[in-house]
């Protein structure tokens, strides 16, 4: 009977596939938005590239050097930057098709060597809030860079520049002298520099077992998001109960030899596999898509199983308490906000106020999304969480039990 | 087939349903007469065992429900007033849900489906979703889903509320047809027009009391041959009184500050009547003329009209 009764909720919820899709795909949907904010694509390049064009008025040593520093490592990815030559810089930035403009301006190298201010001009559009931002502070970085380094080489740099003042051709003695105090400059910072303290390592993982910074960042996101998500499509499958009262089926059922238990089995049923589905959908999505890696497949479904059975409790346990759909539609938005913020899913649990953190062991949602965090990005296995488990199952049979009851005494006329 | 004896049911202290009997025959269409709020549905849900009597017994079939409901509601057809079916289902598909619930299966349940859309006229839309249906359309199917398991006793509750006379003439007949086939109908209604087309046995109802039973000739011999004239107005009560007792044959069905109903004896003229009222000082504001039917009967027994 309980067969029968699935089978038609299945069908009618199939004969609206526009919405149906639209419920189960919800989760996903905000879920693909997170990745494409937050990164995690398949090349880890969803950042877009700072378009930086360079003024160079000296073309001089130190001009080349700065240029040339957007063309090395981690710099090259993050920038685009074309040599443009003295006017056409300002006129790209008014037609806004740069992030930045860097003029350097005629002497810099000049007034470097004589210790003289001097200073690099920035432009920013104004149209673009993050990107000239990075530009900026990237470009504040090299200048301070800079500014050091001339200060460790200004003696050196100081009796260069006498002699070339004094002398057209330079002594073998002034020579020797100038070696000799980058001699003494080195062997005084070399404790510092060789070897340095600590040292960067980039090690390649293998091909296959890859979960890139930006796939973790996304698995942490979907977690919470997925669980959120899967609160509000439980409550919109949830209105059924009342629809089905208002509609008088649920009246001509309880007339027939189907017992309102089996009705309410069926109805709960329908709801954990329709959860159940979606959220499977979801992470399904994120291993084809987001380079998310599962490493525990067995302990990953049996925490799923586990979720949303606690979930389907949590909305199934609110349906049985209200007394009519408005109600219900009014508290329940309410309550998967509480529930979520609380489980870390909104604002990472690290980042909320410790009042927050002391209570949100009350949410399923923070048992469930700290669960996937460890399994999918901790890579460890249910046997190490042995309270997680302990927890879902427990609010899982008590809040589906708990409403069953409920439900059994409201259906009664 | 069904007995019911001093059945009783309060809400919150307001009695719905109070110390009914009755009893319908095997293939009998009976009707229960009443107003809204009458006790009609109550009474229907305490049959279906979905609501749990006060006191009292239902039998059906000499079984009483309250030992086993549960095995007596393949024997019940119940058609709610309003159309309990899946919208987003086909009438077919509708059927073969409900029957489904009955234990039917098969080429059995195909068939009975495609018997009951051929009475329904729905055949040739059977496939279609039923919220593209008409109203009429809806009511008829409601009326097969309740009838698919081909019960020995159906519940009708007020099946043809808010529908088209056409679509209620459709409905009246197949209610006709079932019953011919050996079908036991209660027909619940506060349409006395429908009840005096189908019934053969009827009970009106009202304040959940049952104020009379029986055929309709009998029903009516309870107004005789009297038409009622229901007079509205300013008058003397007294007046009022002295005149029933003046005039021979005239009652004075009820009597309130404005409004008085007189059961007038048809060799009576009417015309004639009213000038006497007019004599006696009656200042006539409104004045309407029933002849002999049900809706006497209830306005004789009430003071009220059936849809007041």
């Amino acid at each position: 009977m309980i067969w029968k009764l699935l089978k038609k909720d299945i069908v009618r919820r199939l004969r609206n596939p526009g919405g149906f899709i639209l419920l189960v795909l919800l989760p996903l949907l905000i879920s693909l938005l997170l990745g494409l904010v937050f990164g995690g694509g398949r090349d880890n390049r969803v950042m877009p590239e700072v378009k930086l064009l360079i003024e160079d008025h000296d073309h001089g040593l130190a001009s080349q050097f700065i240029a040339g520093a957007f063309h090395r490592g981690e710099l090259a990815r993050l920038f685009d930057v074309k040599s443009v030559d003295e006017g056409v810089g300002r006129r790209m930035m008014d037609k806004g098709e740069a992030s930045a403009l860097l003029i350097i301006p005629k002497g810099f190298a000049d007034s470097l060597v004589s210790e003289k201010p001097t200073e690099l001009i920035l432009v920013k559009n104004p149209s673009e809030s993050f990107l000239p931002k990075i530009a900026e502070e990237t470009i504040g970085i090299l200048s301070e860079g800079g500014d050091r380094l001339v200060r460790i080489v200004e003696n050196p740099l100081r009796m260069i520049r006498k002699s070339a003042q004094n002398d057209s051709i330079v002594s073998d003695e002034k020579v020797a002298a100038i070696s000799i105090l980058f001699k003494n400059l080195i062997e005084k910072t070399k404790n510092l520099f060789f070897p340095p303290l600590i040292r960067f390592n980039q090690v390649a993982q293998k091909e296959g077992k890859k979960q890139t910074s930006g796939s973790v960042l996304f698995a942490y996101l979907l977690a919470g998001n997925t669980l959120m998500a899967l609160l509000f499509v439980l409550e919109i499958f949830a209105r059924d109960f009342f629809r089905e009262r208002d509609n008088q089926t649920l009246y001509r059922m309880l007339t027939s030899p189907v017992t309102s238990r089996q009705y309410l089995a069926a109805k709960l049923i329908f709801l954990f596999v329709a959860a159940l589905l979606a959220y499977l959908l979801v992470w399904l999505a994120g291993l084809l898509f987001f380079g998310i890696r599962i490493t525990q497949p067995i302990s990953f479904l049996v925490l799923s199983l586990l979720i949303v059975s606690a979930l389907t409790g949590v909305i199934a346990l609110l349906y049985a308490v209200v007394k009519t759909r408005t109600q219900a539609a009014s508290l329940a938005p309410a309550i998967i906000i509480v529930l979520s913020m609380l489980g870390g899913a909104m604002i990472p649990f690290g980042s909320l106020p410790g009042f927050m953190k002391k209570i949100a062991f009350i949410s399923p949602v923070y048992w469930g999304t700290d669960g996937l965090h460890r399994i999918v990005i901790s890579h460890e296995s249910l046997a190490a969480m042995p309270l997680h488990v302990g927890v879902l199952f427990s609010l899982g049979l008590l809040l589906n039990i708990l409403a069953f009851i409920l439900f059994a005494k409201k259906v009664q006329l | 087939m069904l007995r019911i004896e001093n059945l009783t049911k309060s809400f919150n202290g307001l009695v719905a349903v109070d110390h009914i009997s009755f009893h319908v025959q095997k293939g009998e269409i009976f009707g229960f007469l009443g107003p809204n709020g009458a006790g009609k549905t109550t009474t229907i849900n305490m049959i279906c065992s979905l609501l749990k009597p006060d006191g009292g017994s239902i039998f059906i079939d000499d079984a009483d429900i309250q030992f086993g409901p549960a095995k007596l509601r393949n024997k019940l057809g119940v058609v709610p007033q309003e159309t309990a079916l899946y919208e987003e289902l086909s009438a077919e598909e509708n059927l073969m849900f409900w029957g489904s619930l009955y234990g039917m299966s098969g080429k059995a349940l195909k068939t009975r489906v495609a018997e009951l859309l051929e009475l329904t006229g729905l055949q040739e839309r059977a496939g279609e979703r039923v919220k593209n249906y008409s109203g009429g359309m809806k009511r008829r199917l409601n009326m097969a889903a309740g009838m698919i398991h081909t019960p020995k006793l159906l519940l009708l509750d007020e099946p043809t509320v808010g529908i088209d006379p056409q679509a209620r003439h459709n409905m009246l007949e197949m209610v006709r047809d079932v019953a011919r086939k050996g079908t036991t109908i209660l027909y619940t209604t506060h349409y006395m027009e429908e009840a005096e087309l189908l019934c053969d046995r009827l009970a009106i109802i009202d304040h959940g009391r049952i104020l009379v039973m029986g055929t309709q000739q009998e029903i009516q011999q309870v107004v005789g041959e009297n038409r009622l004239l229901k007079v509205s107005g300013t008058f003397s009560p007294e007046t009022a009184e002295l005149l029933a007792k003046q005039i021979a044959g005239l009652t004075l069905v009820s009597l309130k500050e404005k409004e008085l109903v007189y059961g007038l004896p048809v060799k009576f003229g009417t015309g004639q009547f009213i000038e006497k009222l007019v004599a006696a000082g009656f200042k006539i504001d409104n004045l309407s003329i029933k002849e002999p039917n049900l809706d006497t009967v209830f306005l004789k027994l009430t003071g009220r009209e059936l849809r007041d």
